[in-house]
């Protein structure tokens, strides 16, 4: 443990100083024209399609894949059950709940 | 900084660069500089590189500003990501470019602090230099954790980890580190 310290305080030692003045003053004078040369010109296109980027989700994604697996199921046993019998035919309204119970 | 700037929360001066305030990116400049320049010098070579990250980090935080929503993540953390990919691009333009990152810094002068400067470059070089030899993301959350103070799930945040992740780089990072500075300590005392 007393080695981990030796070599966190180490690098906590280091001290590269502060920025330089000259940099900051750059910054503030320069930095404001350079970005609005550099900021995209459709900038109302493509805000929704970064916002629609940032928000699309793992989580997202997930519930639409599961709520196609179950219309292209229930699709699947309407149309193969003929309707008649089993959940198709509950889905489609060939029979009742107290049928199947 | 005055004191009637130093009361303005980020988060208020953010929505205000958003909208072209300059007098705000002034304030957040002047606030975050400093922490900004020293992350990059720990990451990239030479006082000149680390300059233009900083200058490209808020190059950034001026354009992406309107894209900053209060209360997804806190603004340091949007801030040090930037500053996180801004490190990772130049690594990346550098890897390609080598003869830019051997340019040679300036030497301390022969004023009263000139050997105690000196004293201090040379052992930050030494440490710098043993940095360098990690991978890139042991050395960053080396620089995030131990340079800048982050905590580890501050810093799992900024690099898009989990914080299990994050301590298994630093780990690894600490034992390379270890045996680069031991050894180096051992061959000249």
């Amino acid at each position: 443990m007393a080695e981990h310290d030796t070599i966190e305080e180490q690098i906590r030692s280091m001290n590269f100083g502060p920025a330089p003045d000259d940099l900051l003053a750059r910054i503030t004078t320069v930095v404001p024209h350079l970005a609005q040369e550099k900021r995209p010109a459709n900038a109302g296109f493509s805000q929704v399609l970064q916002r629609f980027a940032a928000e699309w989700s793992y989580g997202l994604s997930l519930k639409i894949a599961a709520l196609a697996i179950v219309a292209v199921m229930g699709v699947a046993m309407g149309h193969g059950g003929g309707h008649e019998n089993g959940i198709g035919g509950l889905l489609f309204g060939d029979i009742g709940v107290e049928d199947i119970i | 900084m005055q004191p009637q700037t130093a009361s303005i929360k980020d988060e208020d001066l953010m929505t205000r660069v958003a909208a072209g305030d300059r007098m705000a990116f002034d304030i957040l400049a002047k606030r975050h500089i400093n922490r900004i320049y020293g992350i990059a010098r720990a990451m990239v070579k030479g006082q000149a590189q680390a300059e233009d990250v900083a200058q490209e980090v808020f190059t950034r935080l001026w354009i992406y500003a309107p894209r900053w929503e209060t209360g997804k993540a806190a603004f340091t953390t949007w801030l040090y990501r930037i500053v996180v990919n801004c490190c990772h691009d130049h690594l990346r333009k550098t890897k390609v470019d080598r003869t830019a990152s051997e340019i040679p810094e300036d030497l301390p002068g022969d004023g009263p602090n000139g050997e105690a400067l000196l004293a201090e470059r040379q052992k930050n070089e030494k440490v710098r230099a043993a940095l360098d030899t990690l991978p890139e993301r042991q050395k960053l959350a080396v620089t995030l954790c131990y340079f800048q103070g982050l905590t580890n799930p501050e810093a799992a945040e900024v690099m898009e980890m989990h914080v299990k992740a994050l301590e298994g780089l630093l780990v690894r990072a600490r034992k390379s580190l270890r045996s680069l500075l031991e050894d180096e300590r051992a061959r000249y005392g």
